[in-house]
């Protein structure tokens, strides 16, 4: 089981990394905002994973992937308001 | 080796590996498309449906314990809120103007949903503007083609004079002959 919860945390981070590309090179500031917001999410994934990798099963990193999901959201949402004016 | 697992891990690793394919696809799509739209399509798609397969294994996995709600509820807010903040994202884009990338460069408006078609339309003073210079380009030009004829004509009347003259002395010659 901890081979298969090794692949599932290196795709991952195989997507963090394509993403920080993206978010350093982007084009416009709309791929930045996405790399930042698909990062927020699949932080949350790694959260959760390290969790169960960690065998201690502290309740502590859930809690932390809760708010977490929460505050990427809020933050993307309120960012995305604010990149598009009073249009959106 | 699949001997080690129990049914219920067996599960929830093939959701797992489900949940990284799904991954990986995200990976590729973002590497590989070739605008913001398309790119934001592959990465809020896969990554929606990655996280939903994954975190639906590793409840599996976990069993039915309070770890396993908490997880429940950040399965939901996923499910929730990724699709949101991709739609949130791509039509605050899509609103404020930024073009959508076609084969034969088109512009894609939209008029159905949103009723005010103002991407990459120039205003009225800048038609203006860009009226009075194609005006002044022409006019420059219509004044260099004149300066041209003009020297063009006093040529012209040199080499007439010069005739003349030629065409007086030679009769001048033939008198006197």
């Amino acid at each position: 089981m901890d081979t298969v919860l090794f692949i599932l945390f290196c795709s991952i981070n195989s997507v963090v990394g394509v993403m920080l590309q993206r978010l350093f090179q982007g084009p416009t500031v709309w791929d930045r905002m996405n790399a930042l917001g698909v990062i927020g999410a699949h932080i949350i994934m790694a959260i959760i994973v390290l969790d169960f990798m960690d065998n201690g099963h502290g309740d502590m990193f859930l809690d932390i992937a809760i708010s977490y999901a929460m505050l990427g959201f809020i933050g993307s949402v309120i960012i995305a308001k604010f990149l598009g004016g009073k249009k959106i | 080796m699949i001997g080690e697992f129990t049914p219920r891990e067996l599960i929830a690793a093939f959701f797992m590996l489900a949940g990284s394919v799904f991954f990986v696809g995200a990976a590729v799509g973002m590497m590989r498309l070739p605008d913001f739209y398309a790119r934001i399509h592959a990465s809020g798609n896969a990554e929606t449906m990655g996280t939903l397969l994954a975190m639906f294994g590793l409840i599996i996995y976990e069993g039915p314990t309070v770890n396993a709600a908490k997880m429940v509820f950040v399965f939901l807010f996923v499910f929730l809120c990724n699709p949101i903040g991709s739609h949130i994202l791509s039509k605050a884009a899509f609103k404020t103007g930024h073009p959508v990338w076609t084969l034969n460069q088109q512009q894609v408006v939209d008029e159905n949903v949103y009723n005010e078609p103002v991407h990459n339309e120039p205003e009225k003073e800048v038609l203006a503007d860009m009226e009075a210079h194609e005006l002044e380009a022409e006019l420059e030009k219509a004044r260099a083609r004149e300066q041209e004829l003009l020297e063009a004509l006093k040529k012209a009347r040199d080499q007439q004079l010069e005739n003349k003259e030629e065409i007086k002395t030679e009769a001048k010659e033939t008198e006197a002959k």
